[in-house]
């Protein structure tokens, strides 16, 4: 086994393969241990190590950074480092290999990769922190952390991967940690066929990912991201004119697996359902991380979509289209943590749009500062769940500022980063994809960004519907708030002795259940909400400034890998791209900031109006919309047509197969087996079980064979 | 040179299962810890092999054991492993004993018997994988009828009789298929040099020689033969109901170990070259068919078991589409498939097994939420169902993208084959089906509110209920254990073996390759390959003469 | 010369052939188990006479030694079958063999 390990260790200090490789092993090796003695050893403490764990990935993860940043990369043996091109990988292990179908297990760094590992590590470690507190007392906490754990390690093996069929043990792996999370009160029907349904939306995409894959290695005769980016592929027109169908069709499958784990339309249906989830898992993996794999996919393999201004143009009209679309239904959702899902599948189609117009650095923006506001907003949503014990529909609670104060500044943040309210990280960078459409030479673009302007307003609404609804007004509390939410791992024969649990937080609030005074929750909670809240605040800005040549920090750190302007050797004719080396301005920069700070400030208004001052106005207004609203709040009817479309015709063919298979095969088979039957029918009436009738039949047939013995001697005529 | 030790393992077999049969009728449980060990013995010279075998050479039968038997009809006990059968051997060794553990306590009833059959059955399949001599393999291979027709017919559920006469009518039925087509091939080789033999290369060099007109007839017989035990469709039926009726350890025993699989690549195929290829679409059709087919029911079944028989039908439609691709990768895959779905297929029905033995039923709308009462055991049933529906990472996965990919890749260029892109494109809808039936069942028993049947039909009162089931006890960890590390180590680290297959595919493609490829029109290296081959061929030839 | 040709063997060979014939007829038609075992004897003996007057005509003592061992077993039978009649007519009380047609077999 040793001869498949291959230079992990150098004797001149920590190399830089050695620290990449740690990064997704750390929490590989918590989630192992938490898995293996989590339920007798570690019990209510084992979030002490999931949270070590990520902590030294995270640790890493910045290290890696910083040296990109400053560039200097120093040279360790095993590593294959260009300084050109600015990544560099090294393999680990082989994982398998017949000929030139090969995949390791190897690292591939570069600034977008570790940009991801960045965000992917600091982020987890703030919601590790924040569900120490929140899931404290809960039947399974060991089990939380390992799956925590575990999707961490696969989060950073796709991110870090150096080959697609490595990329896709990450890819499916979060797909596994996902439904394994989602699915996490497995005993709720609802959780059970949330996750259920998210496993299977997702195996649609990663079957397009994997037919993606066959054709790249029949068209490259290589896996590795280096060879086929930086390969003399990509850069030889006669490479394009070579395999024209091939090249066309990777990346439209990998679009479909994108689309597939970053809930785009026309499979965005399972995220919304995610959230039976616990809540940081929402935060983290259907809101932060996860969801926008789909997003680094499209952004690593840019060099084979460039030169499809088709497939790219596909993924902009959809992902414009999947970010209307998800917000519409968010204006009309009632259930806190179905709201902002709602918003995750729209602001990821902004990312979408984005990739759409070849805009790559200004997705990932997107995808860096909606990590934090989204983390932020759902964190905050689960302190509400855990205070009014679990209920989250938006019309039972009213007011709650005065009884969540840090909770409620946490909120707000989060709501006016996402409304993209001038100042705030999301105003920058959505401004930034919508300018990038305006601007770009695809005619469509302008159209594309009056509709992302359009989703802004909705969405500046939905946001503070939600806000406005449940913090600003008179205070109304659910009957089940200050209680712990109930648990679903609710054995039979132990509800009975369910009520006296002797839970922690439980206990806290039951002896103030008539007048909660404080239920912002425990510091481990509030200290991770104030940390992402100052984050959602401010990242903006390292879009904006600090970068050379008027760029924003971040954009001058991608650069490299995903700049248009950069000298990229497999850009073929940029007269046929979606957007030109030199943007003509058909709108000033300027003006489409001010755009979007006017248009989120009118959609802020107009949520005050409706549902702070005048709540009744907007029970007016819905009830003349009632069509409309109806049409919305069953989410644009998708999972009954997927349900009537789909899965009823496929269950129904599944039985009539079934009974062909009793009625059709069985008989065919059993027809064959009547033939020996039915001679042996046929010849039973000769058994009579008379003696002497046998005896006949021996005679006459002595008497037959001499006569054809003779015959057969002498001929037909014997001679006499 | 004769190596000691593939003989020694068939006889510590059988020779146990005689012993078996012979203890005291009293002694209990005894008599299962007792086979329990016996069958440890093949287990551990199996690690001797392994550690012998010189893994380069992997195209050479190892560990060769040859003795003369009926050297006038040219049948002679010939023992070998290459690297393929190797690695199916040990699965063999690996999986006999759990399935042997399990029953222990379990089986009640004529406990002597059923250990003994058990056995007896192990040294056949023993001996199926390690035949080098073809008549020594079908007599193997007609062996293990019995034993499980016993173990099935006499330790089953309900329907046992009928399943049992329904398995054995299948088998033989194409067992005679199969023994008419190999003495037919030794026949030939008899009217070409004079003397009959069921040497495996005399029979590869008299098929090879055949007309394709022959050829086919003689493929039909041994795919027929094969196709009933692969199960492949339509001739899949007997497995539901054999898999359903039989013990949990008799279940593992036939859904484990792919003897029809095996047969077919290590036989058919390339003892027949030209009609295997120009039948090639219309088998792959049938796999295709087999993989959504297969799939699909087995969405619907209410019975687990029945559920993962046509999960088996599924997957065994991948592996031998992905030996018809025959390209390096596709046939790599196949034999993974093999060994993958082997363990995998184990460990669910182990499971499906447990859940039997506490709650007397085999419905999954009769028990759900398991894993808030069985938390152990609904770790495992996970684990062994995202396993089969081939998440990465664990071993279901490296062999069906490895089957896909060699089907994908076939018939483009330098990578050879017959297939193509859209037979894989229709076959990866598998991977879709694979996930919706397996993730269905978790979500059935395993996850959802806890439901537990209250009173269990009792027509098996031999093994009494436990009052309140409990979680999975020490042998039941044993038993699991192994296999989940099995899974998980062969997902992870699969280079070896996959390293050391290559040179056994590669000498099995060769063998097709060159019979169906016309040689102007072939590459100077696959010509070398060919003449190469045929002078080896010759060599062997000349010793056997003289 | 031809066997049929030497007048003491052709006499030998009738003989055994109108016992075969006397045996056959005696078995086909009678009903009486007993009768219809002693036909079959009868039967035997005509061809145990065809074996020895070839074996005397063509001076060869395979045949005579296979007579032997053919009374021999002949006497083995016949204590066999006489005991399965005994015990089939103490079942039904009758030795009539259509007795047992309803065996089928």
């Amino acid at each position: 086994m040793l001869a498949y390990l291959t230079n992990l260790s150098s004797n001149q200090g920590p190399s830089i393969l050695l620290m990449a490789a740690l990064i997704p092993i750390f929490p590989l090796a918590a989630a192992a241990i938490i898995g293996l003695l989590g339920a007798r050893v570690l019990k209510n403490s084992s979030h002490v190590l999931a949270i070590a764990g990520i902590g030294a990935s995270f640790i890493l993860a910045l290290s890696l950074a910083w040296m990109f940043y400053t560039g200097e990369l120093p040279f360790h043996p095993g590593v294959i480092l260009d300084k050109n091109t600015n990544f560099f990988e090294g393999t680990i292990y082989h994982w398998m290999s017949i000929g030139t179908f090969t995949a390791d297990y190897g690292v591939y760094l570069d600034p977008l990769s570790s940009l991801f590992l960045l965000f992917v590590t600091g982020i987890s470690l703030l919601i590790f922190i924040y569900s120490s507190g929140y899931m404290k007392g809960d039947y399974g906490y060991f089990r939380f952390f390992a799956y925590m754990s575990f999707f961490v390690f696969s989060m950073t093996t796709l991110v870090l991967a150096n080959n697609f069929l490595l990329l896709y043990l990450g890819w499916e792996g979060v797909g596994l940690a996902s439904y394994l999370l989602v699915g996490y009160y497995y005993p709720k029907p609802s959780a059970r066929d949330a996750a259920t349904k998210a496993f299977m939306v997702n195996r649609i995409g990663d079957t397009c990912f994997i037919i993606a894959i066959f054709i790249i290695y029949i068209t490259f005769h290589t896996m590795r991201f280096s060879e086929i980016f930086y390969g003399n592929f990509l850069a030889s027109n006669h490479f394009h004119t070579e395999h024209p169908t091939a090249l066309m069709w990777i990346p439209l499958l990998l679009m479909f697996g994108a689309f597939a784990k970053s809930a785009q339309f026309p499979l965005h249906v399972w995220l919304p359902d995610a959230m039976e989830g616990p809540t940081p898992v929402s935060a983290l993996i259907h809101a932060a991380t996860m969801v926008t794999a789909g997003v680094y996919l499209i952004a690593r393999c840019m060099p084979l979509f460039i030169n499809e201004p088709a497939v790219l143009h596909l993924v902009g009209i959809i992902g414009c289209f999947t970010a209307f679309m998800a917000a519409t239904i968010g204006m009309c959702q009632y259930d806190l943590k179905r709201i902002f899902a709602y918003s995750t599948v729209s602001q990821l189609g902004y990312m979408f749009m984005g990739l759409g117009v070849a805009a790559g650095s200004a997705a990932v923006f997107h995808v860096f500062t909606h990590a934090f506001f989204k983390a932020l907003l759902f964190l905050s949503a689960g302190s509400v769940m855990h205070a009014m014990g679990g209920e989250l529909d938006i019309r039972k609670m009213s007011g709650l500022r005065k009884k969540m104060p840090i909770t409620t500044v946490c909120i707000l943040t989060g709501c006016l980063a996402l409304a993209g309210f001038p100042g705030f990280s999301g105003f920058f960078s959505k401004d930034e994809i919508i300018s990038a459409a305006m601007n770009s030479s695809w005619s469509w673009g302008p159209l594309l960004s009056v509709i992302g302007i359009i989703t802004a307003l909705i969405t500046a609404y939905y946001t503070f519907r939600v806000f406005f609804r449940v913090f600003m007004g008179d205070l109304a509390l659910p009957p089940t708030a200050g209680q712990h939410e109930p648990s679903a791992f609710t054995l039979p024969e132990e509800s009975h002795g369910e009520a006296h649990a002797e839970d922690h937080a439980g206990d806290k609030y039951s002896s103030h259940a008539d007048e909660p005074d404080q239920l912002d929750g425990e510091p481990a909670m509030w200290v991770p909400l104030i940390l992402l809240a100052i984050g959602a605040t401010f990242v903006g800005y390292v879009g904006v400034f600090g970068g050379t040549d008027n760029e924003g920090l971040l954009q001058s750190f991608l650069s490299r890998v995903l700049s248009l302007n950069g000298p990229q050797p497999y850009l073929l004719s940029p007269a046929g791209l979606p957007m030109p080396a030199a943007p003509h301005e058909l709108v000033s920069p300027a003006l489409m900031m001010s755009l979007g700070a006017l248009v989120s400030i009118a959609g802020i208004l107009v949520a005050a109006y409706f549902h702070w001052i005048n709540r009744h106005a907007a029970t007016i207004v819905g009830a003349s919309l009632r069509p409309i609203a109806t049409f919305l709040e069953n989410k644009w009817y998708f999972d009954e047509l997927y349900d009537y479309t789909l899965v009823r015709p496929l269950r129904m063919l599944g039985h009539i197969l079934s009974i062909m298979d009793r009625l059709v095969v069985d008989f065919l088979v059993f027809v064959i087996a009547f033939f020996p039957q039915f001679i042996g029918h046929s010849l039973k009436p000769t058994e009579s079980g008379r003696l002497r009738y046998y005896g006949i039949g021996m005679i006459a047939g002595v008497v037959i064979i001499v006569i054809g013995v003779i015959y057969l001697l002498h001929g037909p005529t014997p001679t006499p | 040179m004769n190596d000691p030790i593939l003989p020694m393992m068939l006889l510590t077999a059988a020779a146990g299962g005689m012993l078996v049969f012979i203890l005291p009728k009293q002694a209990g449980t005894a008599v299962g810890w007792t086979a329990f060990l016996l069958s440890l013995v093949p287990t551990l010279l199996g690690v001797v092999l392994l550690n012998n075998f010189n893994y380069s050479q992997g195209a050479l039968w190892q560990g060769a054991y040859f003795s003369p038997w009926m050297p006038q009809f040219g049948i002679h006990f010939s023992l070998g492993v290459d690297a393929i059968s190797l690695w199916l051997l040990m699965l063999t060794l690996v999986i006999t004993p759990l399935c042997i553990l399990d029953a222990v306590g379990r089986i009640q009833q004529r406990q002597n018997e059923f250990f003994g059959w058990m056995l007896l059955l192990y040294a056949g399949m023993i001996g199926v994988f390690t035949a080098h001599d073809v008549l020594l393999f079908y007599l193997f291979f007609e062996f293990t009828l019995i034993p499980t027709f016993f173990i099935l017919g006499i330790w089953g559920h309900a329907e046992r009789r009928r399943a049992a006469a329904k398995f054995f009518l299948y088998a033989f039925t194409g067992s005679v298929l199969l023994l008419a087509s190999l003495i037919y091939l030794a026949y030939v080789h008899y009217q070409q040099f004079g003397s009959l033999s069921f040497a495996l290369d005399d029979l590869y060099s008299a098929g090879q020689s055949l007309s394709p007109w022959q050829q086919a007839l003689v493929f039909w017989g041994l795919l027929i033969g094969f196709a009933i035990k692969v199960p492949l469709f339509p001739v899949h039926t007997w497995m539901p109901l054999a898999l359903t009726e039989s013990p949990t350890p008799g279940a593992v025993m036939i859904a484990a170990f792919k003897l029809g699989a095996y047969g077919l690549i290590r036989f058919a195929f390339p003892m027949l070259p030209a009609a295997a290829v120009h039948y090639t679409p219309l088998l792959a059709v049938l796999c295709i068919i087999s993989i959504l087919f297969g799939g699909l029911v087995a969405w619907v079944q209410r019975d687990m078991k029945k559920l993962i028989a046509y999960s088996i039908v599924s997957h065994l439609g991948l592996c031998v589409l992905a030996f018809l691709a025959l390209t390096a990768i596709g046939v790599t895959g196949g034999v993974l498939v093999m060994i993958n779905q082997g363990i995998l297929a184990s460990g669910l029905l182990l499971v499906m097994g447990m859940i039997y033995q506490r709650y007397r039923t085999r419905d999954l709308h009769e028990v759900s939420g398991l894993a808030r009462r069985l938390p152990a055991l609904g770790f495992f049933a996970v684990f062994f169902a995202v396993g089969t529906a081939a998440v990465p990472g664990l071993n279901g996965f490296v062999s069906e993208v490895l089957s896909l990919a060699g089907v994908y890749v076939s018939g483009q260029g330098k990578y050879g084959g017959h297939l193509g892109p859209v037979y894989a494109v229709i076959a990866a809808l598998g991977m879709i089906v694979g996930a919706l039936y397996m993730i269905y069942w978790v979500a059935c028993v395993i996850f959802g509110p806890l439901a537990e049947p209250k009173e269990a039909p009792a027509y098996d009162a031999s093994a009494p209920l436990p009052p309140e089931p409990a979680d999975l006890n020490f042998r039941e960890w044993m038993i699991l254990s192994p296999l989940a590390a099995l899974v998980l180590v062969l997902g992870i680290f699969p280079g070896p073996v996959i390293d050391s297959m290559q040179p056994a595919v590669d000498e099995i493609r060769n063998q097709v390759i060159a019979a169906t490829t016309p040689a102007p029109e072939q590459a100077p290296a696959t010509i070398m390959v060919h003449t190469t081959h045929t002078a080896a061929a010759s060599d062997k030839l000349a010793i056997l003469i003289h | 010369m031809q066997p049929f040709d030497s007048p003491v063997l052709y006499n030998y060979l009738a003989l055994g052939a109108a016992l075969f014939a006397i045996g056959l007829v005696g078995f086909l038609a009678r009903r009486n188990m007993i009768i219809m075992f002693l036909s079959t004897e009868v039967m035997f003996q005509g061809i145990a006479i065809n074996l020895i007057a070839f074996s005397r005509y063509h001076l060869n003592a395979d045949g005579q030694s296979f007579v032997i061992f053919l009374l021999t077993i002949a006497a083995a039978e016949a204590s066999l079958a006489l005991g399965l009649v005994v015990m089939l007519f103490r079942r039904r009380q009758t030795l009539n063999v259509d007795a047992w047609s309803d065996m089928q077999g």
